[in-house]
């Protein structure tokens, strides 16, 4: 009797605790709404800021957060409350924010048709005032993916861009020299094989970087990044001769031992580590990877020798033709209830000596922005200025974020079959056409 | 005691807690779902109803739906074919390990204890082409003409997952049969012996027989659990290469939520929740015809 | 009870036999039996082992290497950066509110399934059972659209009511099978005292059900401790997140600490651990006594 007594006395006294957990929860939200009404503008206001920045100590979110921290500091008023998740569930739990309409105040977002669009064609953004943003030398073009109709639903964050980066050591000691070329690179991949090193690691199985490599192939193939997008847009065809010569190119390209093994089931973390680990010789991945210069979880003779170089052409185009893109930026929820708050934030986030200097300064990344070279750069960074001022001809979105999300999940995979052999090139190019009509049907 | 086992108001008061919360947390979100799965909505904004649209495609047109049921269905089949057998004679030895065990019976318990997460974290590093255990083992035997890419060969891959899922449910197998055998009154070992009867004899004639109504049971919860299955797919392969991994539970969640086909993505959880439910009843009916009542 | 007396006899003939010399087939048994062990209890050892280890040593040529020196720095950056403590008490709160809500209403269910007399029973428990076979991720969008209505989201409840309603089928089975076996007779004297259902509910049938109640609290509390795709759709804020939150911080796309991820499993997979190692004894006794009825 006793023992049951206290059971039900602890499991009593535990609801209360909850009760009272809530109701405190409850409360403050209550005092948030409170603050609604704007009166000297000293009243406190909480704005909910949602991020796939997990880590907020160092790199994007190390960025983030301090300029977060020194905002609220300048103005007490104001309160940040961050989530962050990583990627993938920061994406679903962005889809189920905004079907029901709960998207916090500010929010990250891929200025990508497969990730804006729904929000912007469904009334979920906030439209900005570029005016706002004059001025703060952001890159010609960098707003157009956050565009639609001529209004503004989002502000750029980041340049990125896909180069190659290597292991200046590992090619040094074997008397091996960075391919130029796309032969090249099959040529040096097979020596980096006969030596026990692999060649290429990237993240195959999270997907999306199979498309962006399908982009730089069909581009070496034809000389220009326009067949891509014309097809998409059923102005052309993917079974075009290029396109199966290219896809047939790059299935080429794995079956001579290019990537690494695995590469197919290799995430994030695995090829990255793989790579930092001196594991590796290259590493096919974006210039966001630029901390990779400075990151102390891996040993110093792979952070001295860390380098970037272009992704290898043919004699059909240039090494200044990147796949460029402006991805990442940031996003004011339609329905929250301190607009004005919030774009004073971003306004202060943007602010030359702010994110465009403090991201550089990092190594985390490369801001959408103008920013002054400071002279401390790592060696990575000056080698990836340097491509990026090497630009000749830059690719916009990536042709798997143009289109709807399910065109997204199909191409991923479509890639995933052409390289495990299961479709053959002229199958691969006929599938694609299938899934940019699908998706065609279904943005009308 | 009639009278007061079949009190209205107390029955009321016993079911209503339970009832409460299942049909507020799973019978009206999935009353939703049902409602959802008749519409062509992506998660965001309007819909409209398409009426039996999604289940036709999912049905006649989606390929990748039946390679995630064929999946399932041969993990559920792998399982109950070569898991439990195992688990029946791991249980068995068991019982013959004196003072060990106790020790062993947690042991082989602990796979199924710890977070799915690392499970599959340690097998990834494990079926790893380059440093991987599997193929050093496999060159340092001198078979390095089996080595292989385990998750990247996609008619290796599924082979592979259905490794870990097995490892990883062996537990609760081992621990339903190891339990049902702790049941077996000892006079029957006793009565066995006296009739001259081998060990042999004795487990597969005695013994194995008495386990039949465990063996309903763990078969049931198994065949549930791995048409269910998701969590290892989506942390050591995300469904691929080209979705040859793919599983039921993992496909709807990337229709719905990655591919933004709300609608469609909660027809395949209801066409899902059909098909588990069929194979259940038509095994419940099988297996207690075949094992009679006892 | 009768159960207890088997184990009792079965120990002092295995005792018995113990003090014979090692035989062969022991011999083998034994050496068997090690390897099996050892391949199950693999990746705690390997949890452990990584967990102490450079980031640098995790693509070493061996899949096991000793740490040296052991990184206990690991621990302390999964104590600072990933905020173990506050997610930990919120894990232990949820959990155990869970845990014990769903063996209360289970017992309730249990014993209005098994000895009350009502027209709907069978067909009230297949329901209940039919919510095994329910996917989490078909509820996930249905239940965060009523959490927002009914403003649970960002509260210990929103993960609470959904973790207890997934684990009550199961555990209502395994309690009613266990209520089958406890004889009628003994509430049919408790009844001719005079004693409400309550009564005989709490104080006569609620101890005796007590083995079975350890196994579902033990299999509850493993799932439960380890959930995070609810845990990351209901709640947002810092105050009410859970342990499989600190995982999140360290596996981020720009975070190599593979060390400290490993620290953080290990201090998530420690109290499934104990939990099991204490209750042990007393989940076997309930799956036993499950299995006799089946």
């Amino acid at each position: 009797m006793k023992k049951r007594l206290l059971m039900l006395v602890s499991i009593l006294a535990l609801s209360i605790t909850l009760a009272a957990c809530n109701s405190n929860a409850k409360g403050s939200e209550n005092s948030d709404g409170n603050g609604t009404d704007k009166g000297d503008g000293s009243e406190k206001v909480t704005l909910n800021f949602f991020t796939p920045n997990p880590d907020r100590e160092t790199g994007m979110g190390g960025v983030e957060q301090q300029i977060i921290d020194s905002y609220m500091e300048e103005n007490p008023h104001v309160t940040i409350e961050v989530e962050a998740l990583q990627d993938e569930p920061y994406k679903d739990k962005i889809k189920i924010y905004s079907s029901t309409d709960q998207l916090p105040d500010i929010l990250m977002t891929w200025g990508q048709s497969s990730f804006i669009a729904p929000l912007i064609d469904n009334g979920l953004l906030h439209e900005l005032d570029s005016a706002e943003f004059e001025g703060m030398g952001f890159i010609e073009g960098s707003f157009d993916g956050f565009s639609k109709d001529g209004k503004l639903y989002g502000v750029p964050k980041n340049t990125d861009f896909l180069p190659l980066f290597i292991n200046k050591r590992l090619f040094e000691e074997n008397g091996l020299e960075p391919p130029k070329t796309e032969e090249e690179l099959i040529a040096v991949s097979k020596q980096f094989r006969d030596l026990g090193i692999n060649p290429v690691v990237t993240n195959g199985m999270d997907g999306w970087i199979l498309p962006m490599w399908f982009d730089y192939a069909l581009q070496r193939e034809t000389g220009s990044f326009d067949l891509m997008d014309q097809a998409l847009a059923g102005d052309a065809s993917y079974t075009d001769p290029a396109v199966i010569d290219a896809a047939a190119k790059m299935k080429g390209m794995v079956d001579a031992g290019v990537f690494a093994e695995g590469f197919l089931t290799a995430d994030y973390g695995t090829a990255r580590n793989l790579f930092g680990q001196e594991k590796a010789a290259m590493y096919l991945m974006g210039a966001w990877e630029m901390g990779l210069a400075t990151d102390e979880n891996f040993p110093e003779s792979f952070r001295e020798n860390v380098g970037v170089i272009n992704y290898p052409v043919t004699d059909k185009s240039e090494p200044g033709d990147l796949l460029a893109y402006n991805g990442a930026g940031y996003s004011i929820a339609e329905n929250s209830e301190h607009k004005e708050e919030a774009v004073k934030f971003l306004k202060y986030f943007y602010s030359s000596e702010n994110w465009p200097k403090l991201v550089w300064e990092s190594g985390a990344g490369m801001p959408a922005q103008k920013f002054d070279l400071t002279g401390d750069e790592s060696q990575l960074q000056k080698e990836m200025v340097d491509i990026f001022n090497s630009l000749t001809s830059a690719s916009g979105t990536p042709i798997l974020d143009e289109s709807t999300p399910e065109f997204k999940e199909t191409i991923m995979s479509l890639h995933q079959e052409l390289f495990t052999g299961e479709l053959t090139p002229e199958e691969f190019g006929e599938e694609l056409d299938a899934a940019a009509q699908k998706a065609r049907e279904a943005s009308e | 005691m009639n009278q007061l086992m079949s009190d209205k108001r107390t029955i009321f008061f016993l079911v209503a807690p339970g009832s409460l919360i299942l049909i507020s947390m799973i019978i009206f979100p999935i009353g939703m779902s049902i409602y959802y799965g008749f519409t062509d909505w992506g998660g965001i904004g309007d819909y409209n109803f398409v009426g039996l649209e999604n289940f036709k495609n999912i049905i006649f047109n989606d390929e990748i739906f039946s390679t995630s049921l064929i999946n399932a269905l041969l993990l559920t089949v792998a399982t109950i074919l070569i898991q439990h057998p195992i688990a029946i004679f791991l249980s068995i030895l068991i019982t013959h390990c004196g003072r060990w065990e106790k020790v062993l019976r947690t042991i082989l318990f602990i796979p199924a204890i710890i977070s799915i997460v690392v499970t599959a974290k340690l097998w990834a590093s494990i079926y790893n082409p380059q440093y991987g255990l599997l193929n050093n083992v496999l060159e340092s035997i001198g078979l390095s003409a089996l080595k292989q890419d385990w998750l990247g060969n996609p008619d290796i891959a599924i082979w592979s997952i259905i490794v870990v899922t097995m490892w990883q449910g062996f537990g609760y197998a081992f621990l339903l049969y190891y339990a049902g055998l702790k049941g077996v009154p000892d006079e029957l070992y006793e009565a066995a012996k006296i009739d001259g009867a081998n060990p042999f004899q004795l487990y597969l004639q005695v013994v194995i027989p008495l386990l039949a109504p465990m063996m309903r049971v763990a078969v049931i919860i198994a065949v549930i659990a791995c048409l269910k299955q998701m969590e290892v797919v989506y942390l050591m392969t995300g469904g691929g290469p080209g979705n040859s991994t793919q599983l039921l539970g993992n496909y709807l969640y990337q229709t719905a939520f990655s591919s933004a086909q709300y609608g469609y993505g909660n027809a395949i959880s209801v066409l899902f929740v059909i098909v588990v439910l069929i194979i259940t009843v038509v095994l419940n009916k099988f297996l207690k015809r075949d094992v009679g009542e006892y | 009870m009768e159960i207890q007396g088997h184990t009792n006899q079965t120990i002092t003939i295995l005792q018995k036999r113990k003090r014979k010399p090692l035989g062969v087939g022991k011999v083998i048994l034994y050496t068997f039996m090690a390897i099996i062990g050892f391949l199950q209890i693999f990746p705690l050892l390997w949890l452990f082992n990584y967990s102490l280890l450079k980031s640098g040593d995790f693509f070493g040529d061996t899949i096991f290497q000793l740490p040296s020196p052991p990184q206990w720095g690991n621990y302390v950056s999964a104590f600072t950066q990933g905020n173990v403590l506050p997610y930990f008490f919120n894990s232990v709160l949820v959990t155990f509110v869970s845990v014990a809500l769903t063996a209360f209403v289970s017992i309730l269910l249990a014993y209005a399934f098994t000895r009350m007399k009502w027209r709907f029973s069978a067909l009230f428990m297949n329901i209940i059972l039919l919510g095994m076979m329910i996917p989490i991720h078909a509820t996930l969008l249905p239940n965060f659209i009523i959490f927002n209505e009914i403003g649970l989201l960002n509260s210990y409840w929103a993960l609470i009511l959904p973790y207890t309603a997934f684990n009550i089928p199961i555990s209502m089975f395994i309690v009613t099978g266990f209520m089958e076996t406890i004889p009628r007779s003994i509430e049919e004297a408790a009844v001719i005292d005079g004693a409400s259902i309550w009564k005989i509910l709490f104080k006569i049938i609620f101890p005796i059900t007590k083995p079975a109640i350890a196994t579902i609290s033990v299999v509850n509390f493993i799932n439960c401790w380890n959930e995070f795709i609810m845990a990351y759709t209901f709640n947002t804020m810092d105050q009410f997140k859970t342990l499989p939150f600190s995982i999140v911080q360290f596996v981020g796309q720009y975070s190599s600490n593979y060390g400290a991820q490993f620290a953080v499993m290990s201090l998530i997979a420690i109290p499934s651990i104990i939990m099991y190692l204490i209750f042990t004894d007393e989940i076997n006794k309930g799956l036993m006594a499950g299995s006799v009825k089946g």
